[in-house]
């Protein structure tokens, strides 16, 4: 008896941890920062908050009461929901844009300097060939280029990476992985004219391909784990 | 005492779960509902593009004034950049699609193609008449194939917002979609599609097309792979052979990969036919700039002359990973060829190469005979905005939607506000071929 009361408390327990870490973990992951959020998150809420007078506490990089209560002046002196915490319309109040997405503040390769269509064209290299040779990775940028200047094909680079099934790394979610610069660079290169298939419009893995309709097309070029084909 | 906290907890926790279910459930709801009716939205446009197609090229048909004619060719470019959108807007594999998405943009492409013929005072022909009359078909046949889909959407048979994820990479060949094998029935062989070849990015000439320059004799794999020792200053020891690729150049493909031991990956093709370097590239780990982008440039320019590489001047160049891309250009006769493009990259670290580019000199590049100029410079610069002040001129063959040419006077100037453009206009009628806008940034020199 006594142990099976011992049971179904701790599983009581285990359900309610359970609950509270998927409360957690969904406000963390909406990029708010809060109490418990990395360092180098706070501390860029901590020194604009110090600049503008609203925090007078050290710019520690730990979310405490102090940064709370700064927070809610912020927030009631600008207009905003007074919560005390950074989400994304304090953020952007503040001018923290970086921080609204991630909410850990990785760092990671900037986005910044690359036109939209470069970083879609990097995230899904980098989704779909992080680990082949760097050639390889150029040649599926290329692929996606060719098809965008093909007639059978979206006339637009987000038109051909969103194209239904045309790439998995967009079904399974992976082309929204940050990318490193081995992936911008790749997708510079194939912009600026470098397409080592010759004119490849599909590619795909010999080994792990099923499909008969694919394995039917004619080969061009392989490159690492892949083979490019018309 | 233990056992009832037990349950109220367990209560709680239910009770907690329950109300968390219920929410995720209304929000599934919500989003499906959002795609369902986003789904819907781009079959209706689909619907109402091809509608407007087939009408515009019934009129276009029937037409007898060259301006009204024009004004329908544009509807029917216009509406088939709608059709191409919408179809691709929706949940059905990319294989099914392709020849859907062909019908329409060669459909348009060739309509815009007729329109800028009127526009240049060439006429129209029977032949184009025929196409046209073809390709109508072509969007007819589409059109009913959609409709009956349609009617299924209605009746409940077919949903639209296929949400499967199942592999979906390809097609559908258990016939258990119906949205995939309706688009699968559009295929151009059985509606007697015409074969266009015409000035236009999407005629079958451009798909077709090899290498304009006369590349020479076949070589074998050995003096390729020494050729490309030559060209990477190392020894051919060290190079793995990396196969051949097909395509529009073959080539022998060599590697160099220190990517083991964290260092570079390096690839080379050579073309099997006359030996020369087509491409090559490279992601050796480049360190912090630190040399001017005119020696970087100086680099580039000892390099093409080292292997052979002669009469190309720098023309943009854009940087990016401290590496800077240099674009050479053909020049002969005082012009300048831009078709005919060598592209080098260099590391600005230490000013190595890492990477080159010239598939696109050999697809372009032939002995052209080219008629001398029948307008001026000095006519041509009169035709030049006013607002521009003009800086620089000269000769220049520029490249035009698919696979022409046309010799032009290159303007450089710039504006009150300081913006520079480049203006192009043609050598032999006088008309304003191509405004380019300068982007200077990050070290880099583009155009627009």
């Amino acid at each position: 008896m006594r142990r099976n009361r011992t049971y179904t408390i701790l599983l009581t327990c285990l359900l309610i941890v359970i609950l509270a870490t998927s409360f957690v973990t969904t406000v963390l992951a909406q990029g708010v920062v809060y109490y418990g959020s990395s360092a180098s998150a706070v501390r860029q809420v901590q020194t604009k908050l110090k600049n503008w007078g609203y925090y007078g506490g050290n710019v520690d990089g730990i979310f405490g009461y102090k940064t709370e209560q700064a927070v809610r002046w912020f927030q009631s002196a600008n207009g905003l929901a007074v919560d005390g915490k950074c989400g994304t319309q304090t953020l952007t109040a503040m001018g923290l844009y970086d921080l609204i997405d991630s909410g850990s503040g990785s760092s990671g390769s900037s986005s910044g300097s690359y036109d939209d269509n470069v970083y879609l064209l990097a995230r899904c290299i980098y989704g779909e060939a992080r680990g082949e040779p760097y050639t390889g990775q150029v040649a599926v940028a290329a692929v996606i280029l060719n098809r965008v200047k093909d007639s059978g094909f979206p006339n637009s680079i987000s038109g051909v990476i969103y194209q239904r099934g045309a790439f998995d790394a967009v079904a399974d979610g992976q082309v929204n992985l940050t990318p490193n610069q081995n992936a911008l660079n790749a997708a510079k290169d194939a912009m600026n004219g470098w397409d080592p298939t010759g004119g490849a419009l599909y590619y795909y893995n010999p080994v792990t391909a099923t499909n008969q309709w694919i394995r039917s097309r004619e080969i061009i070029a392989t490159f690492g784990n892949h083979v490019f084909c018309l | 005492m233990g056992k009832n906290i037990a349950i109220v907890l367990l209560s709680i926790a239910v009770l907690i779960l329950g109300i968390w279910g219920v929410g995720q459930n209304t929000e599934s709801m919500t989003y499906k509902s959002i795609y369902e009716n986003s789904c819907e939205d781009c079959f209706l446009d689909l619907q109402e593009a091809l509608k407007n197609m087939e009408s515009s090229l019934s009129k276009a048909l029937v037409a007898s004034e060259d301006n009204y004619m024009k004004t329908v060719l544009l509807d029917v470019w216009r509406y088939s950049i709608i059709g191409v959108g919408s179809v691709n807007g929706l949940p059905i594999s990319h294989v099914s699609l392709k020849e859907s998405s062909e019908i329409m943009n060669q459909t348009g492409d060739y309509a815009y193609y007729l329109a800028s013929k009127i526009d240049n005072g060439e006429g129209i022909t029977q032949e184009d008449l025929d196409n046209l009359s073809a390709l109508r078909e072509g969007v007819y046949t589409m059109k009913m194939n959609i409709t009956s889909l349609s009617e299924k959407v209605r009746n409940g048979e077919i949903s639209l917002a296929r949400t499967d994820s199942k592999d979906e990479f390809y097609y559908d060949d258990s016939g258990e979609y119906g949205t995939d094998s309706a688009f699968t029935n559009i295929d151009k062989e059985s509606m007697e599609y015409p074969k266009l070849i015409y000035d236009g990015p999407f005629s079958e000439g451009v798909r077709e097309r090899g290498p304009a320059a006369e590349l020479g004799e076949k070589i074998s794999k050995e003096e390729a792979k020494s050729i490309a020792a030559k060209f990477l200053n190392s020894d051919s020891a060290a190079l793995l052979e990396g196969g051949q690729t097909e395509g529009t150049i073959p080539c022998y493909v060599f590697e160099v990969d220190g990517s083991e031991e964290g260092g570079e990956y390096l690839s080379i093709k050579i073309s099997v036919e006359g030996g020369h370097v087509i491409q090559m590239t490279s992601n050796r780990e480049i360190g912090e700039q630190a040399m001017e982008i005119e020696k970087a440039q100086k680099a580039a320019e000892e390099f093409l002359i080292k292997n052979g590489v002669e009469d190309m001047t720098p023309s943009y160049y854009e940087t990016y990973g401290n590496k800077t891309v240099f674009n050479f250009v053909l020049e002969q006769d005082e012009t300048l060829f831009y078709p005919d493009m060598i592209k080098v990259q260099v590391a600005l670290d230490d000013g190595q190469i890492v990477g080159y580019e010239a598939s696109g000199y050999f697809m372009a590049h032939y002995d052209r005979s080219i008629a001398p100029a029948s307008v001026t410079m000095a006519e041509a610069e009169q035709k030049v905005n006013q607002k521009l002040n003009i800086t620089s001129r000269r000769l220049a063959l520029i490249p035009l939607e698919g696979t022409k040419e046309a010799l032009c006077y290159e303007f450089k100037g710039n504006t009150e506000n300081d913006e520079w453009y480049i203006v192009y206009i043609n050598a032999y009628t006088g008309n304003q071929q191509n405004i380019l806008k300068i982007i200077e940034a990050d070290e880099s020199v583009l155009t627009l």
